[in-house]
């Protein structure tokens, strides 16, 4: 099976990843409840992630990196914190049902939504200037779609933000060790981002970057505070109830070093060039629509496609059958597909890691034009 | 011997202070804190040696960490706190 579905998960992980968990399985307990080695050595565990991660985005307070369960859940989290019934949001016409499902739950609220062209910055950009005002609650935005790979303007749409004074809620799940994602640089209330994707941890893991103070989706334990019954007002505690995933936050920190050491721009290039040579192979054939750029600054490693005529899910079948693995369909993400014109048909989804090759590639190509 | 136990909020500023504290050559342990050295509940401490008090307090300014509180443990374990304003 040849792989290409890192927008979903990275499947391949570097082997100090599954060491990593393995290692966290036998030798270490419960962060924060207790003081004997095994419980302090997963303390000690966590807060080197936490570190490891602040340097990687530019937080400059550790604390304030919150370990999550995925990126659904700290924008969860984000969106309770901001967001109140009744009032106004505005969201990009990329977004996930990570982010639009949570704003669908909240009463009367206004959702506006910036609805502009794929790879236009400009109108995108002109979209948010028109609709964000002091009024609105937040700003929610996607870096970077996951059906398109098109990397929206989120350090303009950041800087309009705080020009403006309203909070920005940036959905880093398909940037978040990709491309430089930097909260010193965006300043934003919450950036949340998923740890099994481009940071090569497991399945499981998120991070909530705060910038904002936020309040808590889930109470309980947190080994701090223990006769006070309210949840304690400081990170990270207060968004970390229960016992963390030592074995996955173990595994993180390892996708975390992988990343680093490889180098974010090295990475996000590699894929880039993988998706630039499957796009160009498909380019001169009239029976796949391409939704493509080769300005790097625009686009990921992340193509969808749609063969004209041709159902997506099937499509998606038969290559699963022929040996790759893409997702077909709507990625979870409607509007985008809304947005974009594909909401009819759904797409097929290329995504490269900084494991795969462009031989892999090259088979993938060979099979769609052949078939 | 006297020495000084810095009580943290939670185990990762705890974590935190002690990582601090050994960069910087401060020897520190970081513990469960005795019950009734605060009036919240759970809590963890870091350990460090009376003559060293000057300088991990210089270093939990520079990194903006606040603990709940410093106390002083003599060597018979009686516990006396010491006033933040003079070191925070």
């Amino acid at each position: 099976m040849i792989y290409f579905d890192a927008a979903a998960t990275t499947l391949q992980k570097p082997k100090a990843v599954a060491q990593a968990v393995g290692a966290a399985m036998g030798r270490l307990s419960s962060p924060g409840r207790g003081g004997y080695p095994s419980a302090q050595k997963a303390a000690q565990l966590l807060l080197r992630c936490r570190m490891e991660l602040a340097e990687l985005f530019g937080v400059s307070d550790p604390e304030r990196v919150v370990f999550t369960s995925s990126a659904t859940h700290g924008l969860n989290i984000a969106i309770r914190s901001l967001v109140r019934p009744g009032g106004r949001v505005v969201i990009s016409g990329y977004e996930h049902n990570a982010v639009t499902r949570p704003l669908h739950g909240v009463e009367r609220l206004s959702i506006h939504m910036v609805n502009t062209p794929l790879f236009d910055r400009d109108a995108m950009l002109r979209g948010f200037r028109s609709l964000v005002t002091p009024q609105t609650d937040a700003v929610i935005c996607t870096h970077v779609s996951n059906v398109f790979g098109y990397i929206l303007p989120i350090e303009e749409i950041a800087a309009l933000c705080r020009e403006r004074g309203v909070p920005l809620i940036v959905d880093a799940s398909q940037s978040a060790g990709a491309l430089p994602v930097r909260q010193d640089r965006l300043q934003a209330a919450f950036i949340a981002m998923p740890g099994h994707k481009g940071l090569y941890g497991p399945q499981g893991t998120g991070v909530l970057l705060c910038g904002a103070d936020p309040e808590p989706l889930f109470m309980g334990g947190t080994g701090s505070n223990s006769r006070e019954q309210a949840m304690p007002p400081f990170l990270p505690d207060r968004l970390e109830a229960g016992t963390h995933n030592v074995p996955g936050i173990a595994g993180l920190l390892a996708g975390v070093r992988f990343v680093r050491s490889l180098g974010v721009e090295r990475i996000c290039r590699h894929s880039q060039i993988l998706k630039d040579q499957l796009a160009r192979s498909l380019a001169g054939d009239p029976r796949y629509q391409i939704f493509h750029t080769e300005d790097s600054a625009l686009q990921t490693g992340v193509l969808s496609f749609v063969r004209r005529g041709t159902d997506t899910e099937a499509l998606g079948q038969a290559l699963g059958e022929a040996g790759f693995a893409l997702r077909a369909g709507y990625h979870c993400a409607p509007y985008a597909h809304q947005t974009a014109g594909t909401i009819e048909t759904g797409t097929l989804r290329f995504s490269a890691s900084a494991f795969n090759t462009g031989q892999e590639a090259e088979e993938l190509a060979r099979y769609l034009r052949g078939r | 011997m006297n020495h000084y136990l810095i009580v943290c909020r939670s185990v990762t500023q705890a974590q935190r202070a002690g990582m601090l504290f050994s960069s910087a050559g401060i020897t520190n342990q970081v513990f469960r804190s005795p019950v009734g050295l605060t009036e919240r509940g759970c809590s963890y401490s870091v350990r460090i040696p009376y003559q060293q008090l000057p300088q991990a307090a210089q270093l939990l300014r520079d990194y903006h960490m606040k603990p709940v509180k410093i106390v002083l443990q003599d060597e018979y374990g009686t516990i006396s706190e010491v006033a933040r304003h003079d070191l925070l």
